[in-house]
């Protein structure tokens, strides 16, 4: 399945949900913000989540800042 | 003290550090935490950022957040009114809480804020139940209007973000200090050094808010615990109640029997 996550196409086999997408990238769900097609996911909807092809995601975190 | 001290209060939360500092730029997260420390801030700010793919280093940065501090999200970066949404909403799914510092800035040169595009955000983040801390320009009117839109705290400059300048118009300051009765104000932005902070704190302000004066300062923990200081000092002297500005000279010893010959004004 082809995706754009933040901004960068990327190919992945065996992901079928958001929950299945943050797994393959080693994130860990807490602390994390996650947008499919620039519609906010919340923590609690990852796992129902389906990703179909073509898919723009992004995963957000906090960092320093001021 | 004849001046009583009473708490600060954001967002229902009391604080004792009138200090608040901001996590970026510092040379290492080791740096960043004791600096933190070295603060006795009790709120930090943070950015909503993109998870960098290609280089996770910055993965431990919550490792170096002293337990206990309230994380305030900020939404730097935003020059309009639906970025500031999207990532405050981002912010509250991220950490999970209701409090945003709104920035909307109007200008990559100065950072200035976008006013209009500030408060027409505010109201949509209000009604959506955020705790807004709103950085604007030191402007009385605006900071009012703010008031009036319920935020939890309004947050005007003293100088350009990053600046270093120090407090650009204490009349102003002073006069939003006068104009909003019902929230906190704290200075956000352009502190230097702690002369500026402790002047910020001389003018009334509930608070001040600092990044890169700690952080790019040649000791960034040295610099912290001056500014705690200078913080500190600038809220006594303010609840001391200064000394009136005179044009001339009055003298500390009695006038009455000097010895010698009564002297003569030179001018």
């Amino acid at each position: 399945m082809n995706l754009t996550i933040n901004g960068d196409p990327k190919t992945f086999s065996d992901v079928h949900t958001l929950a299945d997408l943050l797994a393959q990238l080693n994130l860990t769900p807490t602390l994390l913000a996650c947008e499919v097609n620039e519609t906010l996911v919340p923590k609690a909807d990852h796992v129902a989540t389906i990703l179909k092809d073509g898919d723009r995601v992004e995963i957000i975190r906090m960092i320093g800042g001021g | 003290m004849t001046n009583t001290n009473p708490p600060l209060i954001i967002a229902g939360k009391t604080y004792s550090s009138r200090l608040f500092v901001g996590t970026g730029k510092y040379k290492t997260m080791d740096l960043m935490e004791q600096s933190l420390r070295a603060s006795g801030a009790e709120m930090v700010t943070v950015a909503i950022r993109r998870v960098n793919l290609n280089d996770r280093d910055h993965d431990d940065f919550w490792a170096h957040i002293p337990k206990g501090m309230v994380i305030l999200p900020n939404t730097a970066g935003c020059f309009n009114t639906a970025d500031a949404l999207r990532v405050s909403r981002l912010a509250r799914e991220v950490l999970d809480t209701p409090l945003i510092k709104l920035e909307v800035l109007g200008d990559t040169k100065t950072l200035l804020p976008d006013v209009m595009s500030l408060l027409e955000a505010t109201k949509v983040l209000v009604k959506e139940g955020f705790q807004v801390l709103a950085y604007t320009n030191d402007d009385p009117i605006v900071a009012k209007r703010l008031e009036d839109l319920g935020v939890s705290a309004v947050m005007p400059l003293a100088a350009p973000i990053g600046s270093g300048r120090g407090i650009q118009n204490p009349l102003q300051i002073r006069f939003i200090r006068e104009a909003v009765t019902s929230v906190p104000v704290l200075v956000d932005a352009g502190v230097g050094t702690a002369s500026d902070a402790a002047l910020a704190m001389e003018l009334g302000v509930d608070g001040v808010l600092m990044n890169t004066a700690i952080a790019e300062a040649q000791d960034p923990v040295l610099m912290a615990s001056a500014m705690k200081k200078g913080v500190d000092a600038g809220r006594e002297a303010f609840l001391a109640g200064r000394m009136p500005r005179r044009d001339y000279a009055t003298p500390s010893s009695p006038v009455a029997g000097v010895v010698g010959h009564a002297p003569v004004s030179g001018l």
